[in-house]
């Protein structure tokens, strides 16, 4: 008999239901993938095993999770502690403190350990995620990718039996990706990681991978998926940078070096793509805002088709699809999002069956994912001439993610893509570009 | 937008225990009340004044001075002329401008407004936030209203932040040729956001073990050298204004 | 939602409370009439509609209170707390859930300015941090901005409860 062992009926208090006998049986120390589309239930999934549902989002749940003979859905979210964890995919929605090292403490403390023992773990976990010299540090003033980490140090601190990862690999850089894979390879704890696509990273860390159809457990059929052709008609109207100086400093703390970057040059014609690499923190998503007119540069200018434009005339030329999608969703349903772009009808039909999207969905009760495609939606029928995707591969299956890609290419929108991911970066067409020490530079 | 007002240093006040503060701070705002005297005005005045000079220096103590200066000018302009039926000590051409009454009053008020605001401000400027609250606890703050505060100052400044971005997000999705942002429908998405957040905090919370049975709820502060003495000038200083009452 | 509910009372008074600091600190709308105007009332509203009196009181009064602290007043951080801390636990006393009549709401804006514009004035006074010919002059100020921010906090609730469906799940 297995050591863990799952088995979940649940459906939402609206009626819609996410798994119908969903059986999973895990061997303790065994590091499991699953892999499935947005919208599929991984994130109610965790949930579910944490306990926040149906404690606090309501729903009808049945069936059994069994640790040791255990079922831990009877036990109340605070004694589960230590047997079961997760990294959130949304990292905002778990912080609850200033400092990094109140934020870590807390669940420390709750288990009763001795001081000791408590600055021990600590040092531990922090070390473990490159945040040593974070700790006193405001988490209002970390990165996406810092914020992940964090989340991670946490968990491994209170070092559960069962971790949960939600999707724990978007955010961060390549680098840290293989060290986190490492570092999952390497823990003789239950590990489940829940992701929306294959990442290279993943090879060799896993005994099993799996996937979610239909509300049940079904295994993973490994297809590698191949980029379609994108097809370039690249066209006459061109976005231009020019001795671009962009700086911005962290003010709580000297140990955390302000940082610039400075673009030689940088163009994007109508219907290119171009990606963009470069480390946690080095400034891709600064680089973003000046050209979208939401931070102002330092030096140097910014023109389009050789006629120089101030931040806000650049507001309503290029747009930037942010990482976070609720945090350009404002409205009630996916219609109101819709329509509130003041397109036709017909275009709005399309957009909907373009990026899948279900109409009469409230905006606050989609998915990560499902939100992701709707802010595709709006931006698509925005028609902005340049339009930049921060890390939207991320939590959207590549298949998904590829159709974007298509769609915005297809109506020769010039398109600059950020991206973490190597295997995206290498089926993109056009060029690549890459911040590294600063300076914006062309890839080899 | 930055919630904490702390300035790092090594003075003699940053050094200061905050439970001796906090009490301090309380008793020299108590007495502020009772003060009737010009050396007991001048002493109220100055005294948070000149700790606050040595401990974080005379730039940062203008910055928050200087906002007082207004509120000073309101008062100095509306107050005599109230006090018409003082002894006159100052009038242009018949017509009295500053009568002694005027003044004492005044000046009571200043001394009191500067006294008070001064001695919280440097509260604030020498101690960190989650020190401050340490310091409350270890006074029988319950647990979870210091807890409360605690996450009150994480959500200030990322709330303001997330405003920040919603007008922004909200300015890329202007037709072309239009400014601005759109009031209701931007404060209506940052409560929205916020709102949703109140069961992911809840869950985030009993996730990281808060309601377990047996949590630990007391809060050991260690006596840093000097605790005595700290404590008997923290309540000194403020009594000894009683002096020149 | 069953169970202990410490938890998600904690986080609604914390988060509702950084929600009024908020929009008393940084959401300023310029006003016709020069100055600005901030959002601290149509916050309480807010609160006071969407939450009912008690968490109103609590949240209301600590979030006011908190802009003063940290927006550099903590001399007026007392006075706030009382004064918007009253003025949530009125009107949501009387726009209980149930009844929330357009003469209730009106009747509920009312009372907010004169407790508000009230407020101040005695309070400022009494604590002799002012005299009462300055504190007047606040009078017309506190009056216009409390009264704008009883509308703006009842579109405010209305929008949201159209956006967030689970709104009454969370009231207590």
């Amino acid at each position: 008999m297995a050591d863990i062992d799952i088995d979940l009926s649940f459906s939402y208090e609206s009626g819609e239901g996410i798994f119908s006998r969903f059986g999973l049986s895990l061997h303790k120390g065994e590091h499991l993938l699953l892999i499935a589309s947005p919208g599929s239930g991984k994130t109610t999934f965790a949930r579910i095993l944490t306990g926040a549902i149906p404690k606090y989002i309501s729903g009808d749940l049945d069936g059994h999770f069994i640790v040791d003979g255990n079922d831990v859905l009877s036990l109340d979210i605070p004694e589960r502690l230590e047997i079961v964890g997760r990294v959130s995919q949304n990292t905002d929605e778990m912080l609850l403190f200033s400092s990094v090292e109140e934020e870590i403490s807390f669940p420390l403390e709750n288990l009763r350990l001795e001081e000791e023992e408590i600055q021990k773990r600590i040092s531990y976990a922090l070390d473990l995620f490159g945040l040593g010299r974070y700790r006193n540090v405001s988490t209002s003033e970390l990165s996406g990718g810092e914020k992940r980490r964090l989340m991670l140090a946490i968990l491994f601190a209170v070092n559960p039996e069962i971790y949960i990862l939600d999707e724990a690999f978007d955010e961060l850089s390549p680098e840290w990706r293989k060290r986190l894979a490492d570092i999952i390879r390497n823990l003789d704890r239950t590990v489940v990681v829940l992701g929306s696509h294959m990442l290279m990273e993943y090879e060799g860390v896993f005994s099993r991978t799996l996937s979610i159809a239909d509300g049940s457990v079904r295994p993973y059929e490994y297809r590698p998926f191949a980029f379609p052709d994108f097809h370039l008609s690249i066209g006459e109207s061109v976005l231009e940078a020019d001795n671009l100086l962009i700086e911005r400093s962290h003010r709580s703390s000297d140990e955390l070096s302000s940082f610039s970057l400075s673009i030689p040059h940088f163009e994007l014609h109508e219907g290119e793509c171009i990606v963009l690499l470069g480390e946690n923190g080095s400034g891709k998503s600064s680089f973003s805002r000046v050209l979208t007119g939401l931070l102002k540069e330092m030096n140097g200018k910014i023109s389009i088709d050789g006629k120089v434009l101030s931040a806000k005339e650049r507001r309503s030329t290029v747009a930037y699809l942010m990482q976070n999608p609720y945090e350009e969703l404002f409205l009630p349903t996916a219609r109101d999002e819709a329509a509130s772009t003041k397109a036709s009808e017909h275009d709005i039909e399309e957009a909907f069956y373009l990026f899948g999207i279900d109409p009469d969905a409230y905006v606050q009760e989609l998915s990560y994912g499902k939100a992701k495609m709707l802010q595709l939606a709006v931006f698509y029928l925005l028609r902005r001439r340049f339009v930049i995707f921060d890390e939207m591969d991320s939590a959207l299956s590549s298949e998904d993610f590829a159709s974007a890609v298509s769609a915005y290419l297809d109506n020769g929108r010039g398109l600059l893509a950020i991206t973490h991911d190597m295997s995206v970066a290498a089926a993109l067409p056009g060029r690549k570009l890459r911040i590294e020490g600063g300076v914006l530079h062309e890839c080899q | 937008m930055n919630v904490s007002s702390y300035i790092y240093g090594t003075s003699f006040y940053h050094k200061f225990d905050v439970r001796p503060k906090l009490i301090s701070t309380l008793l020299f705002s108590v007495i502020a009340f009772i003060m009737s005297s010009w050396t007991g005005f001048a002493l109220l005045f100055l005294m948070p004044l000149v700790i606050m000079v040595l401990s974080v220096g005379a730039k940062e103590t203008w910055r928050c001075y200087s906002r007082l200066i207004p509120i000073f000018i309101l008062l100095i302009l509306f107050i005599p002329l109230q006090k018409r039926s003082g002894l006159p000590i100052l009038s242009v051409g018949g017509f009295v401008v500053m009568t002694e009454e005027g003044l004492w009053i005044i000046m009571r008020i200043i001394a009191r407004l500067g006294g008070i605001s001064g001695a919280l401000m440097l509260l604030l400027l020498t101690e960190r936030n989650e020190d401050i609250i340490k310091g409350l606890r270890a006074f029988r703050m319950p647990y979870n209203a210091a807890l409360t505060v605690s996450i009150i100052l994480r959500f200030i400044p990322y709330l303001g932040s997330l405003f920040t971005e919603i007008r922004d997000s909200m300015s890329l999705r202007l037709e072309e040729g239009k400014h601005g942002y759109p009031i209701l429908p931007s404060i209506t998405a940052l409560a929205v956001a916020a709102i949703k957040m109140i069961p992911d905090t809840a869950s985030s919370l009993e996730e990281r073990g808060f309601g377990r049975r047996n949590q630990r709820k007391s809060i050991k502060l260690p006596y840093p050298e000097g605790y005595l003495t700290q404590w008997l000038i923290g309540v000194i200083i403020p009594f000894s204004l009683l002096l020149v009452r | 939602m069953t169970g202990n509910r410490t938890a998600l009372r904690i986080s609604l008074i914390a988060i509702m409370t950084a929600i009024v600091a908020v929009f008393t600190l940084i959401i300023r709308i310029p006003s016709p009439i020069g100055g600005y105007i901030s959002l601290c009332d149509a916050a309480v509203t807010f609160v006071a509609y969407a939450f009912g009196p008690f968490s109103g009181f609590i949240a209301g009064g600590l979030g006011a209170a908190f802009a003063d602290l940290i927006g550099g007043f903590p001399q007026w951080a007392i006075i706030s707390f009382i004064v918007h801390g009253v003025e949530a636990l009125v009107m949501g006393l009387v726009v209980r859930k149930n009844s929330q009549s357009v003469a209730m709401c009106i009747l509920a804006a009312v009372l907010a300015v004169v407790i508000v514009s009230g407020g101040y004035l005695l309070l400022t006074t009494l604590f002799g941090l002012t005299v009462f010919s300055e504190a007047i002059l606040e009078v017309p100020g506190n009056i216009a901005q409390s009264a704008v921010g009883a509308v703006i906090g009842l579109l405010l609730y209305t929008g949201v409860r159209k956006a967030y469906r689970q709104l009454d799940s969370l009231r207590w």
